[in-house]
């Protein structure tokens, strides 16, 4: 049997926005062949290393670009582990960005309702201010912004979505 | 690889339909053209992912199936936004939780999917779940490869969502 829920809301509803400093922002492009590879040197690192938010794209079928935030605490576990990798010449490319700044929202009807990615990034377009990346996924609204630009971020959105009152 | 990554479960999509915005396309803001498309027509985006780094930008997003022929009929109305898309389907989703941030689990799905060649067309983290799209066809094929590297809790199947929200 098939349910079907309908809903109106006037104001996309968020749960209110988080937000991340001190964060590094890594960007491994390799062949599609080299992931095995990579995966295991994550799968068996010994570090404990953990990550903030992670993405991965295929921007052509013979590349793939993964992107891991994490505390910059964990940047330099995370490099010696990709130099160890990168030796193979499996990385085609290794780039850092660091310090960056992530903020998140959720909200309730997130995954199901349309227009939500469009608001963010077109008012963040509308006022100028850059996304490095985002994500969307589950009920989850992720954007990594360069530094010092988290709260500006949090205030713009924070005039065209709905955040509890406090 | 190392011993087993606990996982609390994992859920399966409906088919979606994977879109591409080309990179080269980017001078004419394509990404934000098609997201304004598909609010414009009420159609939902259950993955996105998206980056802008060193002048290179990629967008990547997922529609309902069921939104194909809403779909169509946007890009036929614009042609320049059809030239610059690519469609793939039918895709599906696997999210595993809770994922606890951990690397190990992120690092197992890329050894699983690379080391079988199974295609992935997108990955990324949300609250509790680590999200990749694969073909349709190849849902169960992942969840088979995958279980040798993690322990679930006893019974457990992975699950599609039996209720579908429809904004109006």
């Amino acid at each position: 049997m098939e349910t079907i829920a309908v809903y109106w809301e006037n104001k996309i509803k968020t749960y209110g926005f988080q937000i991340e400093r001190e964060l590094s922002l890594f960007q491994i492009s390799l062949a599609p062949s080299a992931l095995a590879g990579l995966g295991a040197a994550f799968f068996n690192e010994t570090s404990g290393i953990h990550f903030s938010w992670v993405l991965v794209q295929q921007p052509s079928s013979h590349v793939l670009a993964v992107y891991i935030l994490l505390a910059q605490k964990w940047e330099q576990p995370l490099q010696a582990l990709l130099e160890c990798y990168r030796e193979n010449g499996n990385v085609l490319e290794l780039r850092t960005e660091s310090p960056v700044e992530m903020i998140f929202f959720h909200g309730p009807h997130f995954g199901d309702r349309y227009g939500i990615a469009d608001t963010t990034l077109s008012t963040l377009r509308g006022k100028g201010l850059p996304i490095l990346a985002a994500g969307c996924t589950g009920a989850s609204v992720y954007i990594i912004v360069p530094e010092h630009l988290s709260a500006e971020v949090r205030d713009t959105l924070s005039g065209v979505f709905d955040t509890p009152k406090k | 690889m190392g011993k087993k990554i606990r996982v609390n479960g994992i859920k399966l999509s409906h088919e979606l339909i994977h879109i591409n915005i080309l990179p080269k396309s980017d001078k004419r803001n394509f990404n934000e053209r098609f997201l304004r498309s598909m609010a414009e027509n009420r159609i939902n985006l259950p993955f996105l992912s998206y980056s802008a780094i060193n002048r290179r930008v990629q967008g990547s997003f997922c529609i309902a199936a069921e939104d194909s022929g809403r779909l169509n009929q946007i890009l036929a109305l614009d042609p320049p936004l059809k030239e610059s898309v690519e469609c793939i389907s039918p895709v599906g989703s696997v999210s595993l939780f809770p994922h606890n941030f951990s690397l190990k689990l992120f690092g197992c799905l890329m050894h699983v999917f690379g080391k079988a060649c199974l295609p992935l067309y997108g990955m990324a983290a949300s609250l509790s779940a680590l999200t990749v799209t694969t073909d349709f066809h190849l849902l169960d094929r992942a969840i088979e490869l995958l279980k040798p590297h993690i322990s679930l809790p006893p019974n457990h199947a992975p699950f599609e969502p039996q209720i579908r929200i429809k904004s109006i």
